[in-house]
């Protein structure tokens, strides 16, 4: 009986925290069922080793257009449906895509990427010292160095950046109205959409441009899924490096004596790996559809039941983490899943760690005294929005 | 003896492996892995076998042959 099953748990008690029911359903019940608000029911999968081995199954399917996914925002998620993208394809389709974008992400490319991002960060830093305090963080810093660095990425040029920030702002502002976002993205991927043809005229040396010209297994990339990576690059590589960097930022309030790790390389790498674990912002996890019977830790899961795996509650399993629910970049841990695993796993990760190992860094080199207006504890967090993190981060020094 | 084999048609591209153990995985110009040392010495296992949990397409494995 639908009427008897909970939802997915979204109440928070605290802000670092996923809800609490996660603890209590790792231990009690693991993968159970939960209905969504519009009546669809589904799995929850809430331990480190399942929701590993699920992400990593070619049993569960991504593919959204074959099967539409039940509604799981509160209403804020844009109505605009956007054209087949990675996140839409499951392997063989995929993998040549993947490899397409994926070529321009390495890690080696995220460490040569460094000077440009320090750049980027300074020159935002350097308007919020002008501006004098207080500043608030979010608008300032955390959103416009991660879509500089996208237009950097896409090719997007200099003069199209203004354009570009007012309308992807819109689309993560506070308490937009549908209208405003769903033009915001029509806007968007209009843009897009032409600077796809141009480049394709132009044959640019930049991601776009060699999306726009790519060939998948012998034939030109049709337009319309090239302009759908570029906007799938465009909304992974914003909305979530930025709010990664406003909580990063609440984080390091939160723990001061943690800052100092920021100056060295490998620590500083740590340090954001623990946050990333912390904070897996895709907060109510990864929806998959089964196209096929399986099973998992004595579960049977029917070929069109959809699965729900929650990183962040992976990422908080006892079983796995000595010490799950504190920042402890000393502790030996297996890799976090804010990234998720398999084939899908965010093809943007290495960039976000240096993003946001650079912006945190930067920011507390250049205002040693920093510290939030108001405790971190008391702001307002987007606990009802697809991607976790926090409305605005109001800071003096 | 313990031997490193990667299945270039799953690698997914991420490039965790050839950040944890550099001597041993490599990306092309396509992001493929590269296997560099099947058979590496012993204090670079500890990092092979971290990225091998990590690979996310489960492109890496380490296996034990009979023979060595």
């Amino acid at each position: 009986m639908s009427q008897s099953l909970p939802e997915l748990p979204r109440a928070r008690v605290n802000p670092f925290d996923p809800p609490p029911e996660y603890t209590l359903l790792r231990k009690e019940a693991p993968i159970s069922r939960f209905v969504w608000p519009n009546g669809v029911e589904g799995w929850l999968v809430t331990r480190y080793n399942d929701v590993r081995a699920l992400l990593s199954d070619p049993r569960l399917s991504i593919n959204r257009f074959d099967s539409p996914p039940p509604n799981l925002s509160a209403g804020r998620k844009p109505s605009v449906m956007l054209p087949k993208s990675l996140v839409a394809m499951d392997p063989p389709e995929h993998t040549p895509w993947r490899r397409l974008v994926i070529r321009e992400m390495t890690p080696r490319w995220a460490r040569s990427m460094e000077p440009r991002l320090v750049e980027i960060t300074r020159g935002y830093l350097d308007a919020i010292r002008e501006q004098g305090p207080p500043a608030d963080l979010v608008p300032s810093l955390a959103f416009p160095v991660p879509s500089r660095v996208i237009c950097d990425l896409l090719g997007v040029p200099d003069s199209d950046h203004a354009f570009f920030q007012e309308q992807a702002g819109i689309r993560s502002e506070v308490g937009a109205a549908p209208e405003r976002v769903d033009a915001a993205t029509g806007a968007l991927y209009a843009y897009l959409d032409d600077l796809v043809t141009e480049k394709r005229r132009a044959r640019t040396e930049d991601l776009l441009g060699r999306l726009a010209v790519a060939e998948i297994d012998g034939a030109p990339a049709p337009h319309d899924i090239v302009v759908g990576q570029a906007m799938l690059l465009l909304i992974a590589g914003h909305d979530t490096t930025a709010n990664m960097i406003g909580l990063g930022a609440a984080t390091l309030f939160q723990n001061p004596a943690l800052v100092a790790d920021l100056a060295d390389a490998d620590r500083g790498a740590a340090l954001v790996e623990e946050i990333l674990r912390m904070q897996a912002i895709i907060q109510y996890g990864i929806v998959r559809r089964a196209v096929a019977d399986l099973e998992i830790d004595g579960v049977r899961i029917a070929e069109g039941d959809w699965v729900v795996s929650s990183l962040a509650s992976a990422n908080r399993d006892e079983t796995r983490y000595a010490c799950p629910h504190a920042v402890d970049p000393a502790q030996p841990n297996p890799p976090h899943l804010t990234f998720g695993y398999g084939v899908h796993q965010c093809a943007g990760q290495s960039l976000a760690r240096v993003e946001v190992r650079v912006v945190l860094r930067e920011l507390f080199a250049a205002f040693p005294s920093l510290r939030p207006v108001t405790p971190v504890e008391e702001l307002a967090y987007r606990e009802d929005m697809f991607v976790y993190g926090l409305f605005a981060l109001p800071v003096e020094w | 003896m313990r031997r490193i084999t990667v299945d270039r048609d799953l690698c997914c591209g991420a490039g965790l492996c050839t950040a944890g153990a550099p001597a041993v995985f490599d990306q092309d110009d396509d992001a493929v892995v590269v296997l560099l040392d099947p058979t590496p010495a012993g204090p670079v296992w500890a990092a092979v076998e971290e990225a091998a949990f990590a690979c996310p397409s489960g492109a890496i494995k380490i296996q034990n042959d009979e023979v060595g």
